[in-house]
């Protein structure tokens, strides 16, 4: 219940990256907070999207331009972490859903280019209905368009979350004990990444780069 | 200017746009990119934003068929600043449905002078200072807080500081563009736009002096470890990042360091 619960809010919360009000709800702060919210610990939510965040503060969603999608990436990190079936090894779990949300990014960045593709499509199916001067047709082909990339993230996210369920306590029973040790210093690690990402953007900014 | 509405004569002439109108439109323009194809880019959903302007000003199938094809054309923009493109728009094809000749024409030489223009204000201001800046701030404030209340009035006092103006130039662009029409594009506040985003990047960098600050602490306090792996870390992203380039062999790499610094804690 949990994993369709998880998917299903972060597939709605994708639209916000690019298709629809784009107000910062799919960003890892806002994001991953409210998803907190619904899988009932809003304030480990709240932690990860404050641990994530600072990784995509220079992600520019700028025209056609292909980028990562970090709010999708991060609110797996999130889901992952909230529902994790094991307990005992926090780091291995922050650990493997840190590099399970990164991969999340770069795959659901795909689908976004995919998406974009098959509204092709769309647009021809919109023109067609614009002769036809069929008003609701076009305005359902439009919501068509944006409904459909929220299922393909939905189902991308739902199977991320079940591998996960399976994997989890796999890796706790087969790695040696002192692999919480070993990753102990992965969440100062995403921390880093962020703070050396957020610093070269702001040289950036005042070097009038961007 | 256009304020209000106008009784439609038999020759379907002095039909004016209201305010109603433009906020149905200012609703849909929420969903411009909601069809974002590599053929037409963002027509789409300045198509459908258009709608209700459409079925006001135009009445005859034919001309409703001609004004939606127009605008389901290629076109591109940002999506706040695409206000501005919706606003001359209608503007325009209220000028066209009571009889000016020239409003075609001229609707079609200014969208494509407005794609690049929309475009560049909107990247500069939003999605390289308000929305970064905005993001900073928000994380570097919920670092100085623990209670559930602060945390929950952080983060609505976050989505506020970057949705008031975002919201805010949606309306005003549609609006603008609807009254002034045309003549806007020479006189777009650039100037006004550049301290607005000079104003959030202040802030947003002191914002993030504080957050050093605070994590610096927090987490020497929890490991002393901390204390030395998050400055070598920290210093290791940002050369990976200035010299590889690649968001993920950057990552790739920080996260391995991290693991080899677990490594020899643990052997130490």
């Amino acid at each position: 219940m949990s994993i369709f619960t998880a998917s299903f809010v972060i597939g709605v919360l994708a639209l916000d990256s690019t298709i629809a009000l784009q107000m910062l709800l799919s960003q890892p702060i806002f994001g991953c907070s409210i998803l907190g919210m619904v899988l009932g610990d809003p304030l480990l939510g709240v932690e990860i999207g404050m641990i994530m965040q600072l990784l995509w503060v220079n992600v520019m969603p700028v025209g056609a331009s292909t980028f990562p999608e970090g709010g999708v990436g991060s609110m797996v990190t999130c889901a992952i972490v909230i529902i994790s079936p094991i307990v005992g090894s926090e780091n291995l779990v922050f650990a493997y859903a840190f590099v399970a949300g990164i991969s999340v990014s770069a795959l659901a960045s795909q689908i976004t280019v995919l998406d974009r593709k098959l509204n092709n499509s769309i647009l021809d199916m919109t023109l067609e209905a614009a002769e036809k001067l069929n008003f609701r047709r076009i305005l359902v082909l439009d919501i068509m368009g944006g409904l459909f990339y929220a299922g393909l993230i939905a189902v991308l996210v739902a199977i991320v979350l079940s591998i996960s369920q399976w994997l989890l306590p796999q890796l706790q029973a087969q790695l040696p004990a002192e692999t919480e040790m070993i990753l102990r210093f992965v969440k100062p690690a995403v921390w880093a990444m962020g703070i050396g990402l957020t610093a070269h953007l702001i040289w950036n900014t005042y070097k009038n780069r961007v | 200017m256009h304020k209000t509405e106008h009784t439609t004569n038999s020759s379907n002439k002095d039909i004016r746009i209201t305010r109603w109108d433009l906020f149905s439109v200012f609703l849909r323009s929420f969903f411009i990119q909601s069809v974002w194809n590599y053929r037409s880019l963002i027509s789409i959903g300045f198509g459908v934003s258009l709608i209700p302007v459409i079925k006001k000003l135009y009445h005859d199938p034919a001309d409703q068929r001609a004004c939606l094809e127009r605008h389901l054309e290629f076109f591109n923009s940002h999506p706040y600043m695409a206000s501005y493109a919706l606003g001359i728009s209608a503007h325009l094809e209220e000028a066209s449905a009571n009889g000016d000749e020239t409003a075609g024409s001229k609707l079609e030489r200014l969208k494509g002078v407005l794609v690049g223009t929309l475009g560049a204000i909107g990247d500069n201001l939003f999605w390289f200072r308000i929305k970064p800046f905005t993001l900073i701030l928000g994380v570097a404030l919920l670092t100085l807080v623990s209670e559930p209340n602060s945390i929950l009035l952080v983060l609505i006092a976050s989505f506020l500081i970057y949705n008031v103006p975002h919201v805010y130039l949606r309306w005003k662009g549609l609006v603008d563009g609807y009254e002034r029409g045309p003549e806007i594009v020479s006189d777009f506040p650039v100037e006004v736009f550049k301290r607005v985003g000079a104003v959030y990047r202040s802030i947003g960098v002191v914002g993030f002096i504080l957050f050093l600050v605070v994590l610096m602490r927090t987490m020497g306090l929890e490991h002393t470890g901390n204390a030395i792996v998050l400055p070598v870390l920290t210093l290791g992203s940002i050369l990976a990042h200035v010299y590889i380039r690649n968001f993920y062999l950057t990552v790739s790499i920080v996260l391995m360091l991290a693991i080899a610094a677990g490594y020899v804690n643990l052997t130490l």
